[in-house]
């Protein structure tokens, strides 16, 4: 993360992607890279180890700003986002298509993340 | 295994170790920040070795075992002693504090004078000293000192056995219960700490206090126990260790643990105060304001005696002489350690 704004009350967070950052296969690091992260959290009810705390609520949604960009709307301010951000690993695309968090040994990312 | 709860919906894992004997990481030689690193090629996560065969074996060899994690404070001047390895420490954040049972049968616990007499029995000075061997900071409600500027810090409560006796008869008397003895319960290695506490218990409030402590594999059924609320405990003070991922999520992690509707370890009802606190932190995003309601939240788990609050232990570890390693106050990182020119490693 490069810098990040919070607006509309805690509602709405814009986050910049640091360019130039590739991940260790070589992968360039996107605003691409954030929304498959969270398309692939938001799959699962309880992903994280230590439990729910560092869910996003129901209805959090995630849009691509552009190439190094994201916004992320939240259904009631959600001031410990950023928090949970640190919970939210991001991955280059092999590593969903390959092992996940549990995908491929457990057939699950409940617990794995 | 999961354990869940519906409204809201809030879910605790109760996992066992299972990992495989190594885990070797690579470093990423085009991570952006070149000042933290990475200065080491690889490095190796040995699971195959009990907490005693690495300290011994970082203390002893070079080139089997470079850094040990979560030495305990007994070990500390073994380390300190020792031919290869050097003690590195730091305040973490970290918290070993006592869940009171609010709901326990025949004594006055859901009553905040009895809670508070339990506090206030407690030599935390004392406690430090001879079970932790100095090496962590008396605690105030359940953020550790780490987490919070010197100037922003709450004042623990004070050691008062004879004020701790009063309160605990006003509420034994008008509440009933009292009668039976007091049981304190430990988990993951703080026998001594449930033992310095059942001795301070039993000189101040006049009671018997019998000491159980879960080990190993016994220790999975009372944390689930504890999570799904559904069956009494069998304990009425549960002194746990129990730490924050992340600096940021303090109060989500921990309060949010022992006294939250959501919370794992809140063995009586939710407190709506402390709720309504919950919801305002949550609606804040800068930094000074969420950190002004932080400070409410711990004011309130201190005040009302939402836990017995004991002490912050610093995270220790032991690292070969030859390894420059940087402790972070939350979790194990490796970011900006490198090694010297007489590491195993480059000899």
């Amino acid at each position: 993360m490069e810098t990040y704004r919070w607006k509309d009350e805690g509602r709405t967070l814009e986050v910049d992607v640091r360019e130039g950052n590739r991940f260790p296969d070589g992968e360039p690091l996107t605003a691409h890279s954030v929304e498959r992260a969270f398309d692939e959290v938001m799959l699962w009810a309880s992903p994280h180890p230590p439990g729910t705390q560092f869910n996003f609520a129901p209805g959090t949604t995630l849009e691509v700003t552009g190439e190094h960009g994201v916004r992320f709307r939240f259904p009631e301010p959600d001031g410990q986002a950023l928090g949970k951000l640190r919970a939210m690993h991001v991955m280059s695309t092999p590593f969903w298509e390959g092992p996940g968090f549990g995908y491929e040994r457990q057939g699950s990312g409940e617990g794995h993340w | 295994m999961a354990v869940t709860q519906m409204d809201p919906f809030a879910a605790t894992w109760l996992q066992r170790e299972d990992r495989t004997s190594k885990v070797r990481l690579t470093a990423n030689p085009d991570y952006w920040d070149k000042d933290r690193g990475p200065r080491l090629r690889e490095v190796v996560l040995r699971n195959d070795l009990t907490p005693e065969e690495a300290l011994d074996l970082v203390c002893t060899t070079e080139g089997e075992v470079d850094v040990v994690t979560e030495v305990s404070p007994a070990d500390a001047e073994k380390v300190e002693n020792s031919e290869h390895a050097e003690l590195v420490s730091t305040e973490a954040i970290f918290t070993v504090a006592g869940v009171i049972n609010r709901d326990a049968e025949g004594l006055p616990l859901a009553d905040r004078r009895a809670r508070l007499a339990l506090n206030l029995a407690v030599d935390r000075e004392r406690l430090v000293r001879e079970t932790m061997f100095g090496r962590a900071t008396p605690l105030a409600g359940l953020t550790p000192p780490a987490a919070v500027p010197e100037e922003g810090r709450l004042k623990p409560h004070s050691h008062d056995p004879g004020r701790a006796a009063e309160l605990w008869n006003e509420a034994r008397s008008e509440t009933g219960g009292g009668e039976r003895p007091l049981r304190v319960a430990a988990l993951g290695g703080l026998e001594d700490v449930a033992r310095a506490v059942a001795a301070d218990l039993e000189g101040a409030l006049s009671v018997g206090v019998e000491v159980v402590v879960y080990r190993g594999e016994e220790e999975l059924p009372v944390r689930r126990r504890l999570a799904e609320k559904k069956l009494a405990q069998g304990w009425d003070v549960l002194i746990l260790g129990h730490g924050a991922q992340f600096a940021e999520s303090v109060v989500a992690e921990l309060h949010r643990a022992f006294a939250g509707a959501t919370g794992e370890f809140r063995a009586g009802p939710a407190v709506p105060e402390f709720e309504s606190l919950f919801a305002e932190l949550a609606a804040k995003t800068a930094p000074p304001e969420q950190a002004e309601v932080s400070q409410r939240i711990d004011r309130l788990v201190r005040d009302e005696s939402l836990a017995l609050s004991l002490c912050a232990p610093r995270a220790l570890y032991a690292v070969n002489k030859h390894v420059d390693f940087t402790p972070y106050r939350t979790s194990f990182e490796f970011a900006e350690t490198s090694v010297d020119d007489g590491h195993w490693s480059r000899r």
